[in-house]
């Protein structure tokens, strides 16, 4: 589920729709999200993203307390089952 | 002492039921109005849930109209509250004013538009005057021939608030002997869910348990519950009451709104709470009724159900009455209404006025667990007796911008 992350973030970035050069940095489960470099929009076009690629809803009551991709691919992967 | 007005007609049209009795009826009755979504196909894993005005009685509400739903809802929540009021328009017209607040004012009208374009289709003519947010108030106008003065206003969920506080400075500046004055909302719509959903403010944990969806303040809520309807009422001076002998539900005593300023944009990881806007709005509106906050008997809340607000709203309730906090009876009718937009602050108050006329707070539904964060004396279970004599009503606009608040009491007469 991390690679389903890492690769959203990557197309978002060669798009544009966040920073770009996270198209060139390693992104891994413990990269903290806070350190992407995201503003609100940003944020809330990845969830869009990664809702569209899973085929999931991630509600707002989930979202609270995600730190690092990690734990932003586990939450993908509760609400996937 | 500050100058109230008086609030003599009542006309709620809600997914609860229509008309100040049915209405106070269900909403004592703590009855669900969320049901499955039945005017369209819900978004793709979205919120499939709605609070929908049912037909077709009491209302004629009629599809293939070319008027708007938002219009044929205001029209018929203006002639519940006009009858209630009992009140005759002939022969002071001019003294009569009106004003509507709506959020997404004409929705339908412009999405159907908007798709006829893309067809390639030729749009109505009369669409150029039925699609623009001022269309409810242009109608009730030729409806019911009015020639005070008339606004619109739209600000977001808080504009049945905004319209309800301006109604009261209209009267206490002599602008008009009394008001029509309400919210509509026709929010149920593909583009509306749409644009919520990506925004991630619907709920979308209940799709199979709709009654259930919207549950302010409990720990397991998961965002609003779309709804529609249209509340209006009639507010007058007192003066202009009490001559001709109308029965005065309650007065309308205080309100104020107050901007967030600049602030830390939403973050849906890092969510920041800032109470404080919410409770300077409040704290503006009881100085606006020239009372202590120890005078306010109840509350009527925001509480849309939102993972975010409801907690911001405990919070500046709790600044706002400090220890006393846990001695206010507060209470949210979104829970059984879901979040109607510009409609629920004026069904707040309409909620409020009979409250104080009854002595009796409706109960807020589906709070399994109350949110360890929102520490308040809600009314669950069951309507609880209290004799009133103000009620609070706090509005909450989407995106957090502005806050507003009314202060509703009791007859001063009484």
């Amino acid at each position: 589920m991390l690679a389903l992350v890492t690769d959203a973030l990557v197309e978002l970035a060669e798009r544009g729709l966040v920073p770009r050069d996270l198209a060139d940095r390693p992104l891994e489960a413990s990269t903290p999200i806070d350190e992407l470099g995201l503003d609100s929009l940003a944020k809330l076009n990845l969830l869009s993203e990664l809702e569209e690629r899973a085929d999931v809803t991630l509600s707002e009551s989930m979202l609270p307390g995600l730190r690092t991709l990690g734990d932003l691919a586990q939450a993908i992967a509760r609400v996937r089952k | 002492m500050s100058v109230r007005a008086a609030i003599t007609g009542l006309g709620p049209v809600s997914a609860v039921g229509s008309g100040a009795a049915e209405f106070w009826r269900a909403l004592v009755a703590g009855e669900s109005g969320t049901r499955g979504l039945t005017r369209f196909e819900p978004p793709r894993r979205g919120c499939a849930v709605a609070a929908e005005v049912r037909e077709p009685a009491p209302l004629a509400l009629d599809p293939a109209s070319p008027r708007s739903r938002a219009v044929q809802l205001a029209l018929a929540a203006a002639r519940l509250a006009l009858d209630d009021a009992a009140l005759s328009l002939d022969g002071a017209r001019e003294r009569v004013g009106a004003i509507v607040g709506t959020g997404v004012g004409n929705l339908d009208l412009v999405e159907r538009a908007l798709a006829d374009v893309a067809r390639g289709v030729r749009v109505h003519p009369s669409l150029a005057f039925r699609a623009f947010p001022h269309a409810a108030v242009c109608e009730l106008v030729r409806e019911f021939d009015l020639r005070g003065p008339v606004a619109t206003l739209s600000t977001g969920c808080n504009s049945g608030a905004d319209a309800i506080g301006l109604a009261l400075d209209w009267i206490r500046a002599g602008r008009a002997d009394a008001v029509l004055v309400g919210g509509v909302e026709a929010e149920l719509t593909p583009g509306f869910f749409a644009l919520m959903s990506a925004a991630r403010a619907l709920a979308v944990r209940y799709n199979a348990d709709p009654s259930r969806a919207s549950r302010p303040f409990d720990a397991e809520r998961d965002g609003n519950v779309p709804g529609e309807g249209a509340a209006f009422l009639v507010v007058e001076s007192q003066a202009h009451a009490r001559a001709r002998g109308a029965r005065i539900h309650a007065t309308l005593a205080g309100y104020a709104s107050r901007a967030a300023g600049t602030r830390a944009p939403y973050d849906p990881f890092n969510p920041v709470f800032h109470p404080e806007p919410t409770a300077r709005a409040l704290a503006a509106a009881l100085d606006d009724a020239a009372i202590a906050p120890e005078r306010v008997s109840a509350v009527s809340a925001n509480g849309s159900s939102s993972v975010f607000y409801d907690a911001v709203e405990a919070a500046a309730l709790a600044s706002l009455f400090g220890a006393r906090l846990a001695q206010v009876p507060v209470h949210s009718i979104k829970s059984m209404l879901g979040q109607t937009g510009a409609v629920t602050p004026a069904l707040q108050v309409i909620a409020a006025a009979l409250s104080i006329e009854h002595a009796l707070i409706p109960p807020t539904i589906n709070v399994d667990a109350l949110d360890a964060r929102c520490p308040l004396d809600l009314v669950r279970g069951e309507a609880r007796r209290a004799p009133l004599e103000f009620v609070l009503c706090n509005a909450t606009g989407f995106g957090g911008f502005y806050f507003s608040a009314l202060v509703v009491g009791r007859d001063e007469a009484k």
